[in-house]
């Protein structure tokens, strides 16, 4: 069957239409006949319900009345006119005079109660009697106006001697009456009991019955004497009623039925705190619902109606269901293959596009490659050569290599090209499966040196390929031989100067000393002006000669690093007016002024080396003493702590006149001034600052220049010193020196 | 107050006996002799015995006949003062201070004679006993414990009418003989309420002796045995409460009286141990509570008695 012909079967919209409310009236019929049942039962509870309610409100009544009663008894018992009676018969009063008064007194009282009480007409009570504790009669009143009910023989007879409140029914089956008890005390002592009988008719009217004319089946009975007190005109009541009612198990509401099949409803219900109980009757026809099987066979046969139609549309639903979730699976079928097919298109599409770019990555790849100046060789795990390019072929010189060749049947081609380096073929033809890496350098036969390569390519973390690149350093090493030939002659020659420099300071200082010591003879002799003019311009010419032959004999020392430090305790004004006295001369004579100051509390001893501190002191303040013609020189004298270490500061400031910015940067090369014109103005080689400089490094310092052209110049020299703790330092020191002043005497 | 009961002799016997005018002031000097007999220990003796022996009379408030009443319970808390134990010893109004002497006696017209030596049967009289000339000389009076007064009471229905208060007591006890007259009283001889203590017989009413107990003149009236009687003021204030609207006061007919606690003449050291103990209650107001509980009317009659009792009671214990 297809598909249409499927959907053709299916049942139309009218079959479920005339089902529909088919089932929608025959479920209003079913409501409507339930809810009748319903409202009927629920009548049937509510009559019930008020017949028990009205029951309830009787004995409800007929409780507050037999309590109202008991508080005027208790009321009447302990009032002070029968406690009187009591306590004169305590004090010995005789019964002629004191209790007869007393007795008088109480009988006066409990007739007019008697008289007064009244519910709605009726006498409440209808006898009193004061019992005494041994069972005599102390009082005994009724009223003429009434019927005393009971003989006080049979009264008596049932309280006597009890000092207990009750309330009791008592007579026969003709005659009935209700006594209530009361204990009278003195004293907390029990003394009599004050009886009452009470009004039947005052009763009844509480039970709604009306002087006998009243036709409800109520009465009142007592559960410990089955005694009842009827209303006149009311139904005899069967006793199984009474004893049923009686039962401490019995429900409020029972059912009974008598010898003649009438059944009655029963409700009965106790007089809290007394032991009667209500027992109202009545005719169970007004509490009828009808017949009970109608509605339940109704319900049954709309039920099976309802079942029929519901299992018809329930089977011809399933069916229609059925070819509606295959017709549905099919489309689902359908659709799910047309996302698959449109899903391979957009793969292929997707994999083209990778296919292109991969192609164009190789060949980028490939032309950069090409375009290196390495020779470049890729060789697979199996030893077959996967890729190359063209540098690889110039650099080995090889004509043509075909594509996966194997590279141990080139083994002698290389082997030939090496001149027989048997490592290197071995590396390259047989350890294609190392993980290690190779290099080294090759002398190739055609003169080439290269330098090689080889590192493994991994693919997906196993080995795949070996790349090797070659490198031809031919160049490079020819260019560093020639360096290192260069470097060897400028050293050669360096040392040469030095050398050089070394002995014609020695050599050039010997005549000299000879010159300015007879110079210095010669001024002491008889001369003329002009000759002693001369003598001093021979003198000063050889001094500054000296100078400049020791600058240049320190520079050279410090250059050839032959000047040694000679650490030892150093007092500070010590180093600075050895200086300050070396410039002394020249700067009175240049009329400058010159101030020393400390700032930031240094320290006034230290160790270092107090010569070379003095030497470069010296020659900064000769630097500023030449290049300043006027104003002052002020050197400050500052300490820090910084690294773990103390510094100590020395700025020596000039207003002298100045550096250019740009000149700044060579100050400290050697034989350099600022200006060429200088050296012919204010004299001098160039030295001073370069030897400072090189002392200053010496004693691992720093020396820093700042300068403003025609304002003035200030050099600041940063010196690292040591405190007390470094004096075992010091002694392990000095104990070097005097061991290596022992081997070299010249130091 | 009350009196010794019906005597047996009458006055008129002895009167008679010209002997016994001989023997009387014998009989006195030997009745104060046994009273003065006194050896001053008699309170450690007392305590010795281990209980006080309370000789009580069923009167009025002050002994109810069911184990309580005001001077049962003030005996029962000097006993516990004490620290004995009480024991109540009932009495009738005749042998009540024969059984405290431990002598009988007898009152005869000229005054006291003792008869013959009788058996001691108690310790202490406590029963609102009125303090008289003739009970002086048998027993020593405690500090005044309550006051009182003769009143004239007659039934309900009488058209005797009370007087109005004078201010002037003498005048008022005046006013009352006057409504006495041609009037039938009802009185007990031998008693406080013996109509001869009151001149009576001289006020035109006529006087009937009654033959029952104490406490039953107010009911014997209430039943019609007179038209009136005269009653003390406890046994006139139970009577009110006992018999409401029976019985109306028509006004007073003697002076105010006191009532105190009785103890032997020669237990002085006994009796000041009371009237100490009695002045602690007093101060402390143990005492003003029990009156509360037993004659809850009297401080309206007699307001001046308890303030005068309680205040003098304060300032002799400031003194000491």
């Amino acid at each position: 069957m297809t598909q249409s012909e499927m959907i053709k079967h299916l049942p139309g919209r009218r079959f479920f239409a005339v089902w529909g409310i088919a089932f929608l009236l025959g479920g209003l019929v079913c409501f409507l006949l339930v809810d009748n049942f319903r409202s009927r039962l629920k009548l049937h509870e509510k009559n019930k319900s008020d017949f028990l309610y009205y029951t309830r409100n009787i004995a409800t009544n007929l409780e507050y009345f037999f309590e109202e009663r008991r508080f005027e008894m208790n009321s009447m018992a302990c009032s002070p006119t029968i406690a009187a009676y009591f306590e004169n018969q305590a004090m010995g009063m005789s019964m002629e005079y004191g209790l007869k008064a007393s007795l008088l007194s109480a009988h006066e009282r409990l007739t007019d109660v008697l008289k007064q009480r009244k519910i709605s007409s009726h006498l409440i009570y209808r006898r009193f009697m004061l019992v005494g504790r041994e069972g005599r009669i102390l009082l005994d009143c009724t009223w003429s106006g009434q019927q005393a009910g009971l003989s006080p023989c049979d009264l008596y007879s049932v309280f006597k001697g009890k000092p207990k409140s009750e309330i009791v029914l008592l007579g026969t089956d003709n005659q009935c009456c209700v006594v209530i008890s009361v204990p009278c005390y003195l004293k907390e002592n029990y003394a009599a009991t004050l009886l009452a009988v009470v009004n039947t008719d005052t009763i009844l009217s509480q039970m709604g019955i009306q002087d006998g004319t009243g036709g409800k089946n109520i009465l009142i009975f007592d559960k410990n004497s089955r005694q009842t007190l009827n209303g006149t005109g009311t139904t005899p009541v069967h006793s199984y009623i009474i004893r049923k009612a009686a039962m401490p198990v019995s429900k409020d509401l029972f059912y009974f039925a008598d010898a003649q099949k009438n059944l009655s409803l029963c409700a009965s219900v106790p007089i809290l705190n007394t032991p009667f109980c209500v027992l109202n009757t009545a005719n169970s026809n007004e509490f009828d619902t009808g017949n009970p099987w109608i509605v339940p066979t109704a319900m049954i046969l709309l039920a099976v109606m309802l079942f029929g139609g519901g299992v018809f549309v329930y089977r011809s639903a399933a069916r229609n269901l059925i070819l509606r979730v295959r017709l549905e699976e099919k489309n689902i079928q359908q659709q799910t293959l047309e996302t698959i097919n449109l899903r391979l298109e957009q793969e292929v599409a997707r994999r083209r596009r990778k296919e292109n770019q991969l192609k164009e990555k190789e060949t980028c790849l490939q032309a950069t490659i090409e375009s290196t100046t390495e020779g470049i060789l890729v060789v697979n795990q199996e030893g077959l050569i996967a890729n190359w390019n063209r540098s690889f072929r110039e650099i080995w010189k090889m004509p043509e290599i075909k594509p996966l060749a194997a590279i141990s049947e080139m083994k002698d081609f290389f082997l030939e090209q090496t001149q027989g380096s048997e490592s290197f073929i071995n590396e390259f033809c047989y350890l294609q499966n190392s993980t290690d890496r190779f290099s080294g350098t090759l002398t190739l036969k055609t003169g080439l040196i290269i330098e090689y390569y080889a590192r493994p390519m991994k693919v997906h973390e196993a080995i795949g390929s070996r790349v090797w690149s070659f490198r031809d350093i031919t160049l490079h090493k020819n260019a560093e031989k020639t360096l290192q030939q260069a470097k060897e002659a400028a050293e050669k020659s360096n040392q040469a100067k030095n050398e050089f420099l070394a002995n014609m300071s020695h050599e050039l200082r010997t005549p000299l000393n000879s010159i300015l010591g007879f110079a210095g003879v010669l001024t002491e002799e008889t001369l003329t002006d002009s000759q002693k003019t001369y003598i001093e311009n021979i003198h000063k010419s050889g001094l500054a000669l000296l100078e400049m032959l020791d600058n240049l004999l320190l520079f050279s020392d410090s250059e050839s690093e032959q000047t040694i430090r000679v650490v030892r305790k150093c007092a500070l004004w010590d180093i600075v007016n050895l200086a300050r006295k070396k410039m002394l001369t020249k700067i009175r004579k240049k009329g400058l002024q010159m101030d020393v100051i400390c700032r930031q509390d240094p320290p006034m001893t230290f160790y270092s080396d107090p010569q070379m501190i003095v030497k470069i002191l010296t020659a900064i303040l000769d630097n500023a003493c030449k290049f300043t013609e006027q104003g002052h020189i002020l050197v400050t004298i500052s300490s820090s702590d910084q690294d773990c270490r103390r510094w100590i500061q020395f700025a020596v400031e000039d207003s002298g006149i100045g550096i250019h910015a740009e000149k700044l940067q060579n100050i400290f090369d050697m034989f350099m001034q600022a200006d060429s014109g200088m050296t012919r103005k204010y004299g001098g080689t160039g030295t001073g600052l370069s030897v400072a400089k090189k002392l200053v490094e010496l004693l691992n310092g720093q020396i820093h220049v700042q300068s403003e052209y025609g304002k003035g110049t200030t050099v600041t020299v940063i010196l690292p010193v040591c405190d007390e703790h470094y004096n075992q330092l010091l002694s392990e020191q000095e104990s070097v020196l005097q061991t290596t002043s022992a081997a070299n005497p010249s130091l | 107050m009350t009196g010794i009961g019906e005597s047996k002799g009458s006055a008129r016997l002895f009167m008679r006996n010209s002997w016994s005018r001989i023997v009387y002031p014998t009989a006195v000097l030997c009745l104060a002799a046994c009273c003065n007999s006194a050896s001053g220990n008699e309170l450690a003796e007392l305590k010795a015995s281990g209980q006080l022996r309370h000789l009580g009379v069923c009167y009025a408030n002050f002994v109810t006949g069911t184990g309580d009443g005001l001077d049962v319970e003030l005996m029962q808390l000097y006993a516990e003062h004490l620290g004995l134990k009480y024991q109540y010893v009932k009495e009738d109004w005749k042998t009540v201070i024969p059984s405290l002497c431990g002598v009988e006696y007898a009152k005869n017209d000229p005054g006291l004679e003792v008869v013959r030596d009788g058996l001691k049967k108690g310790d202490v009289i406590a029963n609102g006993m009125t303090i008289l000339p003739w009970r002086e000389k048998l027993v020593a009076f405690s500090t005044p414990t309550f006051p009182t007064q003769v009143w004239l009471m007659a039934r309900a229905d009488s058209d005797a009418k009370p007087i109005i208060p004078s201010g002037d007591i003498q005048a008022d006890i005046a006013a009352v003989k006057q409504v006495m007259k041609d009037r039938q009283v009802l009185c007990k001889a031998n008693t406080c309420l013996d109509p001869n203590l009151y001149e009576l017989d001289k006020t035109g009413a006529k006087i009937k002796l009654f033959a029952g107990g104490l406490n039953e003149l107010a009911p014997a009236v209430i039943i019609g045995e007179s038209e009136m009687t005269i009653l003390d003021v406890p046994d006139a204030l139970v009577a009110m409460d006992k018999w409401p609207g029976k019985l109306k006061i028509i006004g007073p007919v003697s002076l105010q009286q006191e009532m105190a606690v009785a103890f032997p003449r020669e237990t002085a050291d006994i009796r000041d141990s009371f009237n100490a103990f009695f002045a602690q209650c007093c101060r402390d107001g143990t005492y003003i509570k029990l009156v509360e509980k037993y004659y809850p009317a009297v401080f309206r009659y007699y307001p001046e008695f308890f303030k005068a009792l309680v205040s003098k009671q304060v300032a002799s214990a400031s003194e000491r």
